[in-house]
């Protein structure tokens, strides 16, 4: 009987997978290119950007899934769960990312840029083989940290009655009064988890020349 | 032959450099000593464009390469510089730091620019460690890196910033041997040193910063 609640907890596995992969591939770049108008761009964009960054870190997630998905309609913006969910995430998770590679960046020795243009090397060019190849490097770590954080906060979208993989474990938990079901989700966890680390460790040990 | 005419630029508000004249000719060897804060790496740092002059102008060839008002981006690899640290990027191999910039200037094809990095480090006498990575030399092979990443660009005048510092004595000779057999592709060299000995063994010329603010 347990075996019946097998397939609605795949279900939400894959439905967590998605929602993460997706919030991975935006938000990681988008927070690669806050992080450079923070550090190049005008003022204004870069107080802005300061802004952003403290409201995302400085409130729940838990709340800026609820004021997306129930708060903007009623300024008459309405968002699927999924899409609501996915908006959320990614604003959040690149505010994180920004931070981490603005620190690699500011990080990077001066002179590292001078050499890059006493060579004629252009910014974007120096940039792209040279100082950001570094930066991934030193950020790399907490990059993983937060990859592996999002893993785990992706069950927060219950909240918005989505179908992920806890959501899935809690109702089959209830229906048979048992707790397999958690035991269950808590592998699932791990084993994703599991696969992650690994593969930011091997990326890791590629970066560390 | 570069040509430093009337150079001024201060730091701070304090003139660490004013009416500063200097021609430095192909073949020939400046060695500029002088105090510690005289403003020895602020000089070379403005011929390489990095600090702007606030009065003054740079000829090489007669070309004015930039006045204290305007400067021009693309002379500026007729100045090569080999920073005191060096400066080496340590994502690239001693090959890559070589060839980065002709390839990606466009200057010369991947090929050509591989086999000029092979000649110049086999030159200098490091072509053994060419795939390897920036952290796994050592000081002085560094530098040799460092210099042969500048001469790839084939600059008219080469800029040291106090190269031997880290150097034994034995090692500061087979460096000035090498700066020797550098000046005779018509290059101009005009290093920073502390080392008053190395300088009058190695220079054509010794320049005192104090004469950055024209003393004595
Ligand atoms: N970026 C900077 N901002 C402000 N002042 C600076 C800067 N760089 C150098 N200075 C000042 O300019 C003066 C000259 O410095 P510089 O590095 O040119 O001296 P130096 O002759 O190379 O000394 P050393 O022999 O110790 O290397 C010093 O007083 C220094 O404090
Ligand atoms: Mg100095």
């Amino acid at each position: 009987m347990l075996w019946s609640a097998l397939p609605s907890i795949i279900g939400g596995l894959e439905l967590t997978l998605k929602l993460f992969g997706l919030v991975l591939v935006v938000s990681l770049p988008l927070g690669l290119v806050v992080a450079v108008v923070k550090v190049y761009g005008p003022k204004f964009l870069q107080r802005l950007i300061t802004l952003y960054i403290y409201v995302m870190r400085g409130t729940p997630l838990l709340l800026q899934l609820m004021f997306v998905f129930f708060g903007l309609p009623y300024i008459g913006v309405t968002l699927d769960r999924f899409p609501a969910a996915v908006f959320a995430f990614v604003l959040n998770y690149a505010a994180y990312f920004a931070e981490i590679f603005r620190g690699g960046m500011v990080g990077v020795p001066t002179g590292q840029f001078e050499a890059l243009k006493v060579l004629g090397i252009s910014h974007f060019k120096g940039y792209r083989k040279v100082i950001f190849p570094q930066v991934l490097k030193t950020t790399l770590p907490s990059i993983g940290n937060e990859v592996l954080a999002l893993v785990k906060d992706t069950s927060l979208v219950y909240i918005l009655g989505l179908g992920e993989v806890l959501r899935a474990g809690q109702i089959a938990a209830n229906r048979y009064a048992s707790l397999i079901p958690f035991i269950f989700v808590g592998a699932l966890y791990l084993i994703v988890t599991g696969v992650i680390s690994y593969l930011l460790n091997k990326i890791e040990k590629q970066y560390q020349i | 032959m570069l040509e430093i005419d009337h150079l001024g630029k201060k730091m701070n508000g304090i003139d660490l450099i004013k009416d500063f004249s200097l021609t430095v000719r192909k073949r020939e060897i400046v060695s500029i000593v002088g105090e510690s804060g005289s403003g020895k790496t602020t000089f070379i740092r403005v011929l390489n464009q990095l600090d702007v002059p606030d009065e003054g102008q740079i000829r090489l060839d007669n070309d004015v390469l930039f006045t204290s008002h305007e400067s021009d981006k693309k002379a500026n690899k007729k100045i090569g510089l080999v920073f005191q640290d060096f400066q080496l990027f340590p994502n690239l191999t001693v090959k890559e730091n070589c060839t980065l910039s002709p390839i990606l200037n466009k200057d010369l094809s991947k090929k050509e620019a591989e086999l000029k990095a092979d000649e110049l480090l086999k030159k200098l006498a490091i072509d053994d460690k060419q795939a390897v990575y920036p952290k796994e030399l050592s000081g002085g092979q560094k530098q040799r890196v460092a210099i042969a990443r500048a001469l790839m660009l084939e600059p008219q005048i080469l800029c040291l910033d106090e190269p031997t510092s880290a150097l034994d004595h034995e090692t500061a000779n087979r460096f000035g041997e090498l700066l020797i057999s550098i000046i005779k592709n018509d290059v101009g060299v005009i290093m920073i040193t502390h080392d008053l000995r190395f300088a009058e063994t190695f220079s054509d010329r010794i320049v005192s910063s104090r004469q950055f603010l024209n003393k004595s």
